[in-house]
């Protein structure tokens, strides 16, 4: 339960009267703030008491409900007191001097502790057009200062503007703990204004690096231990949807909990590798390794000789955002239209065979 | 005529509202029934008939729709000067500035009453609050407990891992609006990119999540990609009913609400491009001097004007051709705009953030 420390309660009001004829005092105990020590009816408890934040003027008091008893006065706030927060409670009858009361939230642990834990892709060598990136970090993070805080920087060391699609809603997990960032999509995709007036973030051949400055801060509102880069070169753009027939899958031996083993000839999309491919009708355990060329799943329950399918959905993707059914931006007038078209309108889920003996 | 649905354009319009509003009464609070609405985050917001408020959540994955009974119609039109809103909404809230967000701004056409998607707080636990306030700045909480209201889940694709509650995987909704009888909804996955436009039958039926469209954009009738809609608004074209939609890949484009079916595949027009680093974050439709016009706030570019005269001229392009796409121009002295909506016929409502300090103003349509 979040405690408060009630660092003062003023004065009491010394104008005559019988309402302050007592010591009026103001506390905060169990969430609740609580004036007592006065004995006049107060029918309108919002008029004579209110919680604010701080010391300024014109702002309105804290939410949150109000019961009267006998000599009590109880303000039960809407949201409990947030840690570094002072509050001012004020409780002042009708034509009496204001009784005022500091307050303080809980204390707030300013020792940095979260870091940028690691980007995906983990390889050192991103397609010129890579789609997106995602920053892991050690514990949650505050929301609403991603794009201060992330940048794309040249051989040269200067950031390279617009290089993200910058999102207000900032793309986090539930957790906050993992920040999706996508290239801005107009750069990447042929034939844009975008594209075409200052061309793609990334450039073949170059190097660049990915900073996450320290200034980033965690859901407690402090910043990073220290900042993060990923340094990488690019590579060509990767237009060519992954093929699931290129795939190497190395069946483990019935009777035993081995690892089935896919791998990839190029890196594929961490977050949906965990997701979208998956053994039919087996429980098991994903991880993946090699840079995200290399899919592992080890079953809950050993395996038996036999058939079985390994399945992918089509929205899996590679780097570039290349789908199984279809790769990111499709050139409608390069001649595999047709193919595209057929692959598109069909099966959602690919499936490979493979055997244990 | 363009017009935001729910927005009377003309005081025959507002009067045919008002009348359409007394007969629809029963079927917008049908379905609704009375508890707690849950909400685990507050985004986008959207009004429809009578008072009846879509929040988007997206950590929830549902859209919940709420019956304000904030359905007095206005007064006299009054200007809106709210200074240091985001201190105020902190102080009602018990925090301070720099732990609140201001996920979205909208006016109830009805009462004009201006509503506020707050989060307190910035991390994994911060709390969903709907505020709203008056012209003048009285801030107030619209409760979620024991109101009357309704919600639908939207479906999400197979957990990573089936049974742990802490899927990572979130289609984080980016704009909401009802257009006849339907909630359209954009939104963006954080993990596939895909596009994810869903229309939804409102009052919600427990049968129907409604319906998700591919959407795809093709850049001169060459390169064609799916893409996810950043934002759009409802504007009719020759009695016709569209959405206008900014894409995430910077096209505007137009497509019709009547081919958001189950399966379709949509293949936006494109009525403009705009150039690089530009994010459409909110459009406001509207007539004046017998012309047409989309007032759109672009995180790089201030305020833009559209001219949107005869949208209907624009067809698909099917030849690799530059599209002529509508003019606009760049509304001089109005930065740092972050939600722009819909206050009354004459005039938008803007939230701007200038050095930290956020301000609700009223801005005359131009």
């Amino acid at each position: 339960m979040l405690r408060a420390w009630l660092l003062a309660i003023a004065a009491v009001a010394l104008t005559a009267g019988p309402a302050t004829a007592q010591k009026i005092s103001i506390q905060y105990e169990d969430g609740d703030f609580k004036v007592t020590g006065w004995t006049v009816p107060v029918p309108d408890p919002e008029g004579v008491f209110g919680v604010y934040v701080g010391t300024g003027n014109n702002i309105p008091p804290l939410l949150g409900s109000y019961s009267a008893g006998r000599g009590l006065l109880v303000f039960h706030p809407r949201f409990p007191l947030a840690p570094g927060v002072h509050y001012r409670a004020v409780f002042q009858l009708r034509g009496e001097d204001p009784v005022v009361a500091f307050f303080d939230g809980p204390p707030q642990d300013t020792t940095p502790v979260t870091r940028v834990e690691q980007i995906y892709p983990s390889t050192n060598v991103l397609p010129a057009n890579e789609l997106k990136l995602y920053v892991y970090f050690s514990a949650p993070m505050s929301r609403g200062e991603a794009w201060q805080h992330i940048r794309l920087l040249d051989e040269a060391g200067k950031a390279v503007p617009l290089a993200f699609l910058e999102l207000d809603q900032e793309l986090w997990d539930p957790d906050n703990q993992r920040l999706t960032v996508l290239f801005d999509p107009g750069r990447i995709k042929r034939g844009l204004v975008p594209e075409q007036e200052i061309g793609p973030p990334l450039v073949e051949g170059k190097k660049f690096t990915i900073a996450v400055d320290k200034d980033w801060q965690d859901a407690r509102g402090i910043s990073l231990v220290e900042g993060f880069e990923k340094a990488f070169s690019v590579g060509p753009a990767d237009r060519i949807s992954p093929d699931p027939k290129q795939w190497k899958i190395t069946a483990p031996k019935a009777g035993t909990s081995d690892a089935l083993v896919v791998d990839f000839p190029k890196p594929m999309d961490y977050a949906l590798l965990q997701r979208l491919l998956s053994v039919a009708g087996i429980a098991g355990d994903i991880t993946v390794d090699r840079e995200e060329t290399e899919w592992r799943f080890t079953p809950h329950a050993a395996w038996k000789a036999g058939s079985y399918s390994l399945v992918a959905d089509a929205t899996l993707e590679d780097l570039a955002g290349n789908h199984l059914d279809r790769a990111f931006d499709v050139d409608t007038q390069d001649g595999h239209l047709e193919e595209d078209e057929s692959r598109r309108a069909g099966t959602k889920t690919f499936t490979v065979p493979f055997e244990t003996r | 005529m363009p017009h935001l649905t729910f927005t009377g354009r003309s005081l025959r319009a507002t009067a045919l509202f008002f009348a359409g509003a007394v007969l629809a009464f029963s079927a917008s609070t049908a379905g609704l029934t009375t508890g707690k609405a849950q909400l685990k985050s507050a985004g986008p917001l959207a009004f429809g008939p009578d008072g009846i408020l879509f929040i988007g959540d997206s950590l929830g994955a549902s859209i919940v729709a709420v019956d304000t009974h904030d359905n007095k119609p206005a007064g006299a039109s009054t200007a809106v000067d709210i200074k240091g809103i985001n201190r105020k909404v902190a102080a009602l809230l018990g925090t301070t500035p720099e732990q609140i967000l201001i996920n979205d701004v909208k006016v109830n056409p009805v009462s004009k009453n201006i509503y506020l998607s707050v989060s307190r707080g910035r991390g994994p636990q911060a709390i969903p609050v709907i505020l709203r306030t008056d012209a003048a700045g009285n801030l107030k909480e619209v409760p979620m407990d024991n109101v009357s209201f309704a919600a639908v889940m939207l479906p999400n694709p197979p957990a990573t891992n089936p049974g742990d509650p802490r899927d990572p995987r979130i289609d984080t909704i980016t704009e909401l609006a009802y257009v006849n009888g339907n909630v359209i909804v954009a939104g963006l996955s954080n993990e596939e990119f895909s596009s994810n436009l869903r229309s939804i039958p409102y009052p919600f039926q427990s049968v129907s999540r409604g319906t998700s469209v591919e959407i795809y954009h093709g850049s001169h009738g060459r390169f064609e990609t799916q893409s996810p809609v950043r934002t759009f608004v409802p504007y009719k074209i020759q009695d016709k009913q569209y959405i206008v939609a900014a894409y995430t890949c910077t096209p505007l484009v137009k497509i019709p609400v009547s081919e958001l079916k189950p399966g379709s595949k949509l293949e936006g027009t494109t009525i403009a491009e705009l150039g690089a680093g530009n994010r459409p974050l909110d459009m406001v439709a509207y007539s004046k001097n017998n012309h047409e016009f989309i007032l759109m706030a672009n995180s790089n570019r201030g305020v833009m004007k559209l001219s949107t005269d005869h949208l209907e001229n624009y067809k698909p392009i099917k030849a690799p051709t530059e599209p002529a796409g509508v003019p606009y121009e760049t509304l001089a002295g109005l930065k740092d705009v972050k939600h722009l909506t819909s206050l009354d016929e004459s005039n938008a409502l803007v939230l701007i953030d200038a050095a930290g300090s956020m301000d609700l103003r009223s801005l005359p349509l131009p």
